[in-house]
């Protein structure tokens, strides 16, 4: 009996985060929940982004700068992974603070999967990503 | 096949089809909601309602807690809980 290999996700929430910090002061983002779509491989983040600001249309304003940032990680090279998938689910929804601060909320879900390492090989003599499998498959029956 | 014609005798036929198991899903989510919401006194835990909406297959989880949204979204003094949110994550898995 072979043990799986074992395929450390990225951080996809750090990864959003590095990109829309230089935004504002006034943006943050966290991860509410993930779900694995293909055990081991592809997982479904969702991610919520607050856009505050002194003034409602700011807000707006930055809300919509946070959208095209993460929009672009689709095509926005990784070092750590592939964002394959990215729609909002909720929102901009306008939702000032309790104490009233303008406030824009959007929540993503993200659809991510790891970069296997050039010639990774798992233990069965198996490529280790589906996309090398299919490809080997492809080769196989050329 | 040619010359036949079809007429639509309800339109809203599709959408009758896939009503009972969408409402079951709602219903799931407003379970998972309540299970998942955090509990002081109890009140927003129990709060949740699945409503019909102005469709068929169209069904809203309601719930009349002035606070949930602060719950469910957070503030920038209090983190979120995303009762909703979370059930709607698993929801569209």
């Amino acid at each position: 009996m072979t043990t799986p290999p074992v395929i450390v996700q990225p951080d996809l929430e750090a990864w959003v985060w590095s990109n829309i910090r230089g935004l504002s002061p006034g943006i943050t983002s966290f991860a509410y929940a993930a779900e694995q779509v293909f055990p081991g491989w592809v997982y479904t983040h969702f991610i919520q982004v607050d856009a505050r600001a002194k003034r409602k249309d700011a807000a707006r304003a930055l809300a919509e700068q946070a959208r095209q940032v993460i929009y672009a990680l689709a095509e926005t090279p990784w070092p750590d992974g592939a964002v394959v998938y990215v729609q909002p689910v909720e929102g901009p929804l306008w939702l000032p603070d309790d104490d009233g601060l303008p406030r824009y909320v959007t929540r993503y879900e993200f659809r991510v999967h790891p970069l296997a390492p050039p010639g990774a090989i798992t233990t069965a003599g198996e490529p280790a990503s589906p996309h090398r499998r299919k490809a080997a498959s492809a080769r196989s029956t050329a | 096949m040619a010359g036949a014609r079809f007429r639509v005798i309800d339109r809203h036929a599709p959408r009758k089809a896939v009503d009972p198991d969408i409402r079951e899903i709602t219903e799931r989510i407003a379970q998972d909601a309540s299970a998942d919401a955090p509990r002081l006194t109890g009140r927003l835990a129990a709060s949740y309602r699945v409503a019909r909406g102005v469709a068929p297959a169209v069904y809203l989880v309601t719930t009349d807690v002035e606070y949930a949204k602060y719950v469910e979204y957070g503030t920038r003094n209090m983190a979120a809980r995303a009762p909703m949110g979370r059930a709607l994550a698993h929801a569209r898995r």
